[in-house]
């Protein structure tokens, strides 16, 4: 019959799912390397924190358990620093955030792209 | 579950061979000695794995981005 | 139940980092495949945990903390020599 731990595990692992495939949709629809990148890190690291915890309440011994702990703590501590180090090293490159192109409703139409919005200072 | 992973395998190592630039060629292996360590784990080997996720992962990557790092890039005339 | 949970979970980490390995490989820009780089870590630790605890022996689980560490530090090295990269791409395009 069903544990009440094997229940949580269940629960915790569904929750890794939709994490996974929000972030895995998220990193082939989104236009630009950071929103990519929220994404991403929303897959990588949420959806494989909770496996961590769901697999912590499956652990059979306290071996195991320790070692799972262990693994999350460091795990917390270097995934999100990678994002990090990515958005900023790709922010210092001058890569521009992605900006939907202006809409001009009256006025002849003419090109919106991105020359109009005011590039920011270098 | 170890035919996809050899897939996989085949797919980065010819990628990072044929690719051009040299960079994409470091992340490729760095993921192919990813997929070897899975491998080595699911073949029931713990320890070649950890030897394979430490030096694959670890040293061998930063010793290709070290080596990339001193040549020059070829100026585009 | 736990080892059908355990399995099935394991396939869902393996469905999840295909698509990552495409991003990996299409990705335009390098910070894409940074980005790539940084899941599919995350996901294979992911699936080292499950398999150990499926296994059931604690050394099964000492491989997936190393390969955090290292994977973390080969990481920041090919993150490092991007910054470089990077900044000498885009100077070049205005400057050169």
């Amino acid at each position: 019959m069903m544990l009440v731990r094997e229940i949580l595990a269940l629960l915790f692992f569904a929750s890794a799912v939709v994490f996974g495939i929000g972030g895995v949709v998220g990193l082939f629809r989104f236009p630009d390397p950071y929103s990519r990148l929220q994404a991403g890190s929303l897959a990588g690291t949420t959806a494989v924190v909770s496996v961590f915890f769901g697999a912590l309440l499956l652990a059979p011994n306290w071996a195991i358990a320790a070692r799972i702990i262990v693994i999350i703590v460091f795990f917390l501590i270097s995934a999100p620093t990678g994002a990090h180090i990515v958005a900023r090293f790709t922010w210092n490159s001058g890569l521009d955030p992605w900006r939907p192109p202006l809409q001009k409703r009256s006025g002849p139409d003419e090109d919106t792209d991105e020359t109009e919005r005011p590039r920011r200072r270098r | 579950m170890i035919l996809l992973f050899l897939v996989v395998l085949i797919v980065l190592s010819a990628y990072s061979v044929f690719t051009r630039d040299l960079l994409h060629g470091v992340i490729a292996l760095s993921a192919v000695s990813l997929v070897s360590a899975l491998l080595f784990y699911i073949l029931q080997a713990p320890d070649v794995a950890i030897t394979e996720a430490a030096v694959g992962a670890g040293v061998s990557t930063v010793v290709f981005v070290w080596a990339i790092r001193s040549t020059e890039r070829k100026k585009r005339q | 139940m736990t080892n059908l949970l355990l399995e099935g979970m394991q396939w869902v980490l393996v469905a999840f980092s295909v698509p990552t390995l495409v991003r990996l490989l299409l990705g335009p820009t390098a910070a894409d495949r940074l980005v790539a780089l940084n899941i599919l870590s995350g996901l294979a630790l992911g699936f080292l945990v499950l398999r150990g605890v499926q296994e059931g022996r604690a050394l099964y689980l000492d491989v997936a903390l190393v390969y955090d560490i290292f994977g973390f530090l080969g990481f920041l090295a090919i993150a490092r020599f991007l910054k470089d990269r990077m900044t000498d791409e885009s100077q070049g395009g205005e400057e050169e």
